[in-house]
Protein backbone atom coordinates (compact mmCIF):
# COMPACT_ATOMS: atom_id res chain seq x y z
CA UNK A 1 0.00 0.00 0.00
CA UNK A 2 1.48 3.66 -0.41
CA UNK A 3 2.11 5.76 1.85
CA UNK A 4 -0.37 8.15 3.00
CA UNK A 5 2.39 10.88 3.78
CA UNK A 6 4.43 12.24 0.60
CA UNK A 7 8.12 12.11 0.66
CA UNK A 8 8.73 15.04 -0.51
CA UNK A 9 12.61 14.42 -1.46
CA UNK A 10 11.83 11.15 -3.10
CA UNK A 11 9.11 12.66 -5.30
CA UNK A 12 11.26 15.59 -6.24
CA UNK A 13 14.48 13.43 -6.84
CA UNK A 14 11.75 11.39 -9.22
CA UNK A 15 10.92 14.47 -11.12
CA UNK A 16 14.41 16.31 -11.00
CA UNK A 17 15.80 12.74 -12.59
CA UNK A 18 13.06 12.80 -15.12
CA UNK A 19 13.94 17.00 -15.95
CA UNK A 20 10.59 17.51 -15.54
CA UNK A 21 10.04 21.37 -15.48
CA UNK A 22 7.63 22.57 -12.67
CA UNK A 23 7.01 25.00 -9.88
CA UNK A 24 6.78 23.73 -6.03
CA UNK A 25 3.56 25.55 -4.96
CA UNK A 26 1.41 24.95 -1.75
CA UNK A 27 2.35 23.43 1.96
CA UNK A 28 5.75 22.36 0.47
CA UNK A 29 6.59 25.79 -0.90
CA UNK A 30 5.32 27.26 2.58
CA UNK A 31 7.99 25.40 4.03
CA UNK A 32 10.26 25.89 1.76
CA UNK A 33 10.15 29.29 2.61
CA UNK A 34 10.08 28.96 6.17
CA UNK A 35 6.78 28.78 7.18
CA UNK A 36 5.71 26.22 10.10
CA UNK A 37 2.92 24.58 8.72
CA UNK A 38 2.60 20.73 7.92
CA UNK A 39 0.96 19.20 4.93
CA UNK A 40 0.30 15.38 3.48
CA UNK A 41 1.29 15.92 -0.27
CA UNK A 42 3.53 17.22 -2.85
CA UNK A 43 1.60 19.79 -5.01
CA UNK A 44 3.61 20.83 -8.31
CA UNK A 45 2.48 23.26 -11.37
CA UNK A 46 4.09 21.35 -14.03
CA UNK A 47 5.14 23.28 -18.08
CA UNK A 48 2.41 21.78 -20.10
CA UNK A 49 4.53 21.90 -22.90
CA UNK A 50 5.27 18.97 -25.76
CA UNK A 51 8.44 18.60 -24.58
CA UNK A 52 7.78 18.60 -20.82
CA UNK A 53 4.29 16.29 -20.47
CA UNK A 54 6.18 13.31 -21.92
CA UNK A 55 8.73 13.74 -19.02
CA UNK A 56 5.91 14.09 -16.72
CA UNK A 57 3.92 11.37 -17.70
CA UNK A 58 7.56 8.47 -17.42
CA UNK A 59 8.34 9.96 -14.35
CA UNK A 60 4.48 9.49 -12.77
CA UNK A 61 5.20 5.41 -14.54
CA UNK A 62 8.17 5.29 -12.77
CA UNK A 63 6.47 6.45 -9.43
CA UNK A 64 3.83 4.36 -10.24
CA UNK A 65 1.22 6.72 -9.96
CA UNK A 66 -2.74 6.27 -9.90
CA UNK A 67 -5.03 8.77 -9.55
CA UNK A 68 -6.70 9.14 -5.86
CA UNK A 69 -10.28 7.62 -6.68
CA UNK A 70 -13.00 7.90 -4.53
CA UNK A 71 -14.71 4.82 -6.20
CA UNK A 72 -11.24 3.08 -5.20
CA UNK A 73 -10.50 2.43 -9.31
CA UNK A 74 -7.57 1.82 -10.36
CA UNK A 75 -6.95 4.48 -13.23
CA UNK A 76 -3.42 5.59 -14.45
CA UNK A 77 -2.32 8.90 -15.07
CA UNK A 78 -3.81 10.41 -18.75
CA UNK A 79 -1.73 12.64 -20.57
CA UNK A 80 -4.50 14.75 -22.18
CA UNK A 81 -5.76 15.61 -18.26
CA UNK A 82 -2.48 16.93 -17.87
CA UNK A 83 -2.18 18.96 -20.67
CA UNK A 84 -5.35 20.86 -19.74
CA UNK A 85 -5.78 23.43 -16.58
CA UNK A 86 -7.59 21.17 -14.12
CA UNK A 87 -6.41 19.33 -10.96
CA UNK A 88 -4.37 15.64 -11.26
CA UNK A 89 -4.35 13.95 -7.96
CA UNK A 90 -2.18 11.12 -7.77
CA UNK A 91 -0.75 8.57 -5.14
CA UNK A 92 2.53 7.17 -5.60
CA UNK A 93 4.53 4.84 -4.11
CA UNK A 94 6.30 7.26 -2.82
CA UNK A 95 2.98 9.62 -1.31
CA UNK A 96 0.28 11.43 -2.94
CA UNK A 97 1.32 14.15 -5.43
CA UNK A 98 -0.78 16.92 -7.16
CA UNK A 99 -0.27 17.90 -10.58
CA UNK A 100 -1.91 21.28 -10.86
CA UNK A 101 -2.39 22.70 -14.57
CA UNK A 102 -3.51 26.63 -12.86
CA UNK A 103 -3.79 27.69 -9.54
CA UNK A 104 -5.49 30.24 -8.15
CA UNK A 105 -7.22 32.73 -10.93
CA UNK A 106 -6.16 30.71 -14.47
CA UNK A 107 -2.40 31.43 -13.04
CA UNK A 108 -0.07 28.71 -15.44
CA UNK A 109 3.31 27.51 -14.97
CA UNK A 110 4.76 30.56 -16.88
CA UNK A 111 3.24 32.98 -14.92
CA UNK A 112 4.27 31.23 -11.36
CA UNK A 113 7.73 30.69 -12.69
CA UNK A 114 8.17 34.19 -13.33
CA UNK A 115 7.61 34.72 -9.34
CA UNK A 116 9.39 31.85 -8.54
CA UNK A 117 13.28 31.15 -7.25
CA UNK A 118 15.50 28.28 -7.12
CA UNK A 119 16.03 26.20 -4.02
CA UNK A 120 19.31 23.77 -3.37
CA UNK A 121 17.35 20.87 -1.53
CA UNK A 122 20.98 19.06 -1.25
CA UNK A 123 22.02 15.89 -2.55
CA UNK A 124 22.80 18.37 -5.96
CA UNK A 125 19.05 18.86 -6.00
CA UNK A 126 17.54 21.90 -7.20
CA UNK A 127 13.90 22.99 -7.28
CA UNK A 128 12.10 26.01 -8.31
CA UNK A 129 9.55 27.18 -5.27
CA UNK A 130 6.93 30.05 -5.70
CA UNK A 131 7.83 33.18 -3.62
CA UNK A 132 6.08 33.65 -0.41
CA UNK A 133 4.78 36.70 -1.89
CA UNK A 134 3.10 34.62 -4.45
CA UNK A 135 1.92 32.45 -2.34
CA UNK A 136 0.34 34.47 -0.51
CA UNK A 137 -1.28 36.31 -3.11
CA UNK A 138 -2.92 33.31 -4.47
CA UNK A 139 -4.30 31.96 -1.35
CA UNK A 140 -6.01 35.55 -1.13
CA UNK A 141 -7.56 34.83 -4.04
CA UNK A 142 -8.88 31.67 -3.54
CA UNK A 143 -9.24 32.15 0.06
CA UNK A 144 -10.81 28.62 1.16
CA UNK A 145 -11.32 27.65 4.66
CA UNK A 146 -7.70 25.63 4.51
CA UNK A 147 -6.81 29.17 3.34
CA UNK A 148 -7.89 31.11 5.72
CA UNK A 149 -6.31 29.00 8.85
CA UNK A 150 -2.99 28.65 7.25
CA UNK A 151 -3.00 32.72 5.87
CA UNK A 152 -1.99 34.47 9.37
CA UNK A 153 0.81 31.97 9.51
CA UNK A 154 2.64 32.77 5.97
CA UNK A 155 1.78 36.38 6.29
CA UNK A 156 3.83 36.73 9.33
CA UNK A 157 6.47 34.52 8.13
CA UNK A 158 7.23 36.93 5.28
CA UNK A 159 7.10 39.88 7.69
CA UNK A 160 9.83 38.06 9.87
CA UNK A 161 12.08 37.18 6.57
CA UNK A 162 11.51 40.91 5.61
CA UNK A 163 12.69 41.83 9.00
CA UNK A 164 15.69 40.22 9.40
CA UNK A 165 16.70 39.98 5.51
CA UNK B 1 17.51 18.21 13.48
CA UNK B 2 18.15 20.59 15.37
CA UNK B 3 16.56 21.55 18.55
CA UNK B 4 14.83 25.05 19.54
CA UNK B 5 17.11 26.79 21.99
CA UNK B 6 15.46 27.95 24.71
CA UNK B 7 16.89 31.30 26.84
CA UNK B 8 15.61 32.24 30.36
CA UNK B 9 15.99 35.82 32.23
CA UNK B 10 18.18 34.89 34.49
CA UNK B 11 16.93 37.48 36.88
CA UNK B 12 13.58 35.90 37.23
CA UNK B 13 14.35 32.33 36.22
CA UNK B 14 11.25 32.47 33.75
CA UNK B 15 10.86 32.30 30.22
CA UNK B 16 10.55 35.65 28.16
CA UNK B 17 7.39 36.96 28.65
CA UNK B 18 5.07 35.20 26.15
CA UNK B 19 3.51 37.86 24.71
CA UNK B 20 6.78 38.81 22.62
CA UNK B 21 6.48 35.09 21.38
CA UNK B 22 3.12 36.04 19.44
CA UNK B 23 1.88 38.33 16.79
CA UNK B 24 -1.45 40.44 17.37
CA UNK B 25 -3.32 37.98 15.45
CA UNK B 26 -1.92 35.25 17.69
CA UNK B 27 0.46 33.04 15.64
CA UNK B 28 3.66 31.67 17.10
CA UNK B 29 6.72 33.79 15.95
CA UNK B 30 9.16 31.50 17.86
CA UNK B 31 8.32 28.74 15.88
CA UNK B 32 8.38 30.50 12.47
CA UNK B 33 11.82 32.38 13.68
CA UNK B 34 13.31 28.85 14.13
CA UNK B 35 11.76 27.28 10.81
CA UNK B 36 13.54 30.27 9.47
CA UNK B 37 16.93 29.14 10.96
CA UNK B 38 16.82 26.25 9.09
CA UNK B 39 18.17 24.71 6.01
CA UNK B 40 15.96 24.29 2.74
CA UNK B 41 16.74 20.67 3.21
CA UNK B 42 16.31 20.85 7.16
CA UNK B 43 12.53 22.31 6.73
CA UNK B 44 12.01 19.48 4.00
CA UNK B 45 13.19 16.84 7.31
CA UNK B 46 10.88 18.68 9.74
CA UNK B 47 7.87 18.22 7.50
CA UNK B 48 8.37 14.56 6.82
CA UNK B 49 8.76 14.08 10.19
CA UNK B 50 6.08 15.86 11.71
CA UNK B 51 3.74 14.21 8.83
CA UNK B 52 4.87 10.82 9.88
CA UNK B 53 4.31 11.23 13.14
CA UNK B 54 1.09 12.57 12.85
CA UNK B 55 0.18 9.55 10.74
CA UNK B 56 1.06 7.44 13.22
CA UNK B 57 -0.78 9.08 15.58
CA UNK B 58 -3.66 9.31 13.61
CA UNK B 59 -3.67 5.74 13.34
CA UNK B 60 -3.52 4.48 16.93
CA UNK B 61 -6.16 6.98 17.60
CA UNK B 62 -8.47 4.66 15.03
CA UNK B 63 -7.17 1.60 16.60
CA UNK B 64 -5.19 0.19 13.84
Amino acid sequence: MPPPVADVGALLRALIEDGVEFVVVGGVCAVMNGAPISTLDLDIVPDRSPDNVPRLMRSLDRLEAEYRDIAGRSLAPDAELIRGAGHNLFLTRSGPLDVLGEIGRGRDFAALHARSHVVDIGDGLEIRVLDLDALIEIKREVLRDKDRATLPILERTLEERRRTD
Amino acid sequence: MRNVEVRYNSDMDQPPESAENYSPDGVDLTLIRWMLSLTPRERLDVLYSNACSLEKLRRAAAGR
